[in-house]
């Protein structure tokens, strides 16, 4: 279909998939700086995997696949994957990779047991339980849009509060832990604030597209600036606008009469190629910018080197 | 020659766990346990590849072919952005697979539309399906590939562990010493690509990832050495795949999962007591 930029403004399945993919994009950007920083980037990905066995109970002791209850099966499952993790790492040596590895394989295979036994069972309405995992296109209606409005503002707001506490705990734990804050609770909440960013996307956008969302504009915005709250804020500006051009985009250049571009495809790349650019160009830790720097340093050291040769 | 079904799929799921584990306890130690699942979400282009240069048949050669060099794009890719230090390799990784995912779901939506042509289609293996496929010798064609997987790994791990533990441990040292850890860790990549591909064709995605990280961080709560760590990961695999199969015998259950679980089971046993030990040792300190 051919859309001019005005269609976006009063087609009402237009608006709808924009607004909340851009939303998605803003909680789930500010949030990942911290999974980012924490060198728990693929913590998206785990939950994302770990929701699998809450939705497959979720669907058993309801025996509907009502979205809400098998969201919030998911969602528990996932913060247990998470919290799980997180215990893993202060009881033993290992690193944060291993930590998220061992969980996910081991939820998402009792999720695949638990999938299996229903697929056994013969249930008619189980058709379809794993595309859940994986994301219906674009198909954001208004309530969508109100529900990301106002989780993620209980997210973030959240951010807002305890900012002060989530930096010192991020960058210092030692030092918070000294001035008497509860570290252990803050990280689980910081935790537990992106499993339902996770969530909240896992349904419309998907498993991959979600671990995208988390990294990829952190990564950008990491690029920018070296204060927390800075990178925080353009990681939610970067996250916006991936989500929100992505969506749009994919509506905007899908051919006549096909399927449509995947939203979430098209929103990951939009993100990514916001990445790159912000490493090859921002200004400092930029590569043109380091590259630079190393021309004009060649350059000062052979001057030097010459006026010492001629003296 | 016919061999029974249990001694299939048990032997199956062992040389899986076994060529899994030996490249999986270095990936571990390198904080890319994750590389698994990254290589498993980033082979769709390369399927896609393998699919549009075999003039459309889903024949497996060409799509593992491509599903490898996929997975050897996400591994240099990843190296070349975490590259300088402005990204972190967990980061850089979580950067990579994801936008490979998503031009291989673009290629499949704009050119194939109309083919059922997805991860499932091809590197999903399902480890219960062994005992029908059979390859050279009348073997179970899953040992044939796995086994010869296994050689291989065997092979160069045995053959380098005393580089690869320099490389791993001290990288810095390694290449004053002049053992050229990048190339190293590049073979030990390219291997683990390898491996991986192989191991979703025989038995699907979810194992796979499971045999790389868990046996290694498990073996890795119980010893400090490098020796022992690999003796007691292989062990755990094989322990692992013997029970879990049992389990999904008795629970009638899918095998991928029993075994996936019982690897998830072992490991917190391993941390409980480990935990408990270490609380009743400090209590006896105090006064």
């Amino acid at each position: 279909m051919s859309l001019t930029p005005g269609d976006f403004l009063t087609d009402y399945t237009l608006r709808s998939v924009v607004l909340g993919s851009a939303l998605l994009g803003l909680v789930a950007g500010t949030l990942g700086c911290f999974s980012v920083l924490r060198r728990q980037s693929l913590i998206g990905d785990t939950v994302a995997h770990a929701a699998l066995p809450g939705i497959c109970a979720a669907f058993l002791l309801t025996g509907t696949r009502d979205t809400l209850g098998l969201l919030v099966g998911g969602g528990l499952s996932g913060l247990l994957a998470s919290w799980l993790a997180l215990a893993i790492l202060r009881y033993s040596r290992l690193k944060a990779d291993v930590a998220l590895g061992v969980t996910f394989s081991t939820f998402f295979g009792i999720g695949i047991a638990l999938l299996t036994a229903i697929g056994q069972s013969g249930n008619a309405a189980q058709a379809g339980l794993e595309g859940f995992l994986f994301g219906q296109a674009a198909a954001l209606t208004a309530g969508d849009v109100t529900r990301f409005a106002a989780l993620g503002t209980l997210a973030l707001g959240t951010v807002a509060a305890l900012h002060k506490e989530f930096q010192l705990s991020l960058f210092d734990p030692a030092a918070a832990a000294v001035q008497g804050w509860p570290v252990a609770q803050l990280t689980a909440l910081s935790t537990a604030l992106t499993v339902l960013a996770v969530m909240l996307g896992l349904q419309t956008v998907g498993v991959v597209l979600m671990a995208a969302m988390l990294i990829a504009p952190a990564i950008a915005a990491r690029q920018w600036t070296r204060s927390l709250g800075g990178m925080l804020r353009l990681a939610g500006v970067f996250g916006a606008l991936s989500g929100g051009l992505g969506a749009a985009l994919s509506l905007a250049l899908s051919p006549e009469g096909g399927t449509g571009l995947p939203t979430g495809a098209v929103t990951v790349l939009t993100a990514t190629a916001l990445a790159v650019l912000s490493l090859l160009l921002a200004p400092g830790r930029g590569v043109v910018a380091g590259w630079v720097r190393h021309r004009r340093a060649r350059a000062r050291l052979r001057r030097a080197l010459a006026a010492g040769g001629r003296r | 020659m016919t061999l029974p079904f249990d001694l299939v799929i048990v032997g199956t799921a062992v040389l899986v766990a076994w060529a899994c584990t030996l490249p999986g306890l270095f990936l571990v130690l390198r904080r890319q346990a994750l590389l698994g699942d990254a290589i498993s979400h980033a082979a769709l282009p390369g399927i896609v590849a393998g699919y549009w240069l075999s003039g459309g048949s889903l024949a497996s050669l060409p799509a593992l072919a491509g599903a490898s060099l996929s997975g050897l794009l996400t591994v240099g890719l990843s190296a070349l952005v975490a590259r300088g230090g402005r990204v972190k390799e967990d980061a850089a990784l979580g950067l990579v697979f994801p936008a490979l995912f998503a031009a291989g779901v673009l290629a499949v939506s704009l050119n194939y539309g109309n083919v059922h042509l997805d991860l499932d289609a091809v590197l999903y293996g399902e480890i219960a399906y062994t005992p029908f496929r059979t390859g050279w010798l009348g073997l179970p064609a899953a040992w044939v590939l796995m086994g010869g997987t296994l050689l291989v790994n065997a092979l160069f791990v045995g053959g380098l562990f005393k580089e690869l533990q320099l490389a791993t441990f001290d990288p810095g040292l390694a290449r004053t010493l002049g053992f050229a850890p990048r190339l190293l860790s590049g073979a030990l990549l390219t291997l683990v690509a390898l491996t991986v591909v192989a191991a979703f064709d025989a038995v699907g995605a979810v194992l796979v990832v499971a045999f790389l990280v868990v046996p290694s961080a498990t073996a890795l709560l119980l010893t400090r050495r490098l020796e022992r760590a690999l003796a007691l990961a292989l062990g755990a695999g094989l322990s692992a795949s013997v029970l879990g199969y049992i389990l999904a015998l008795a629970l009638d259950a899918s095998i991928t999962g029993a075994v996936a679980g019982v690897l998830g089971l072992q490991f917190v046993l391993v941390l409980g007591a480990k935990t408990l030990r270490a609380r009743g040792g400090t209590r006896t300190l105090r006064p």
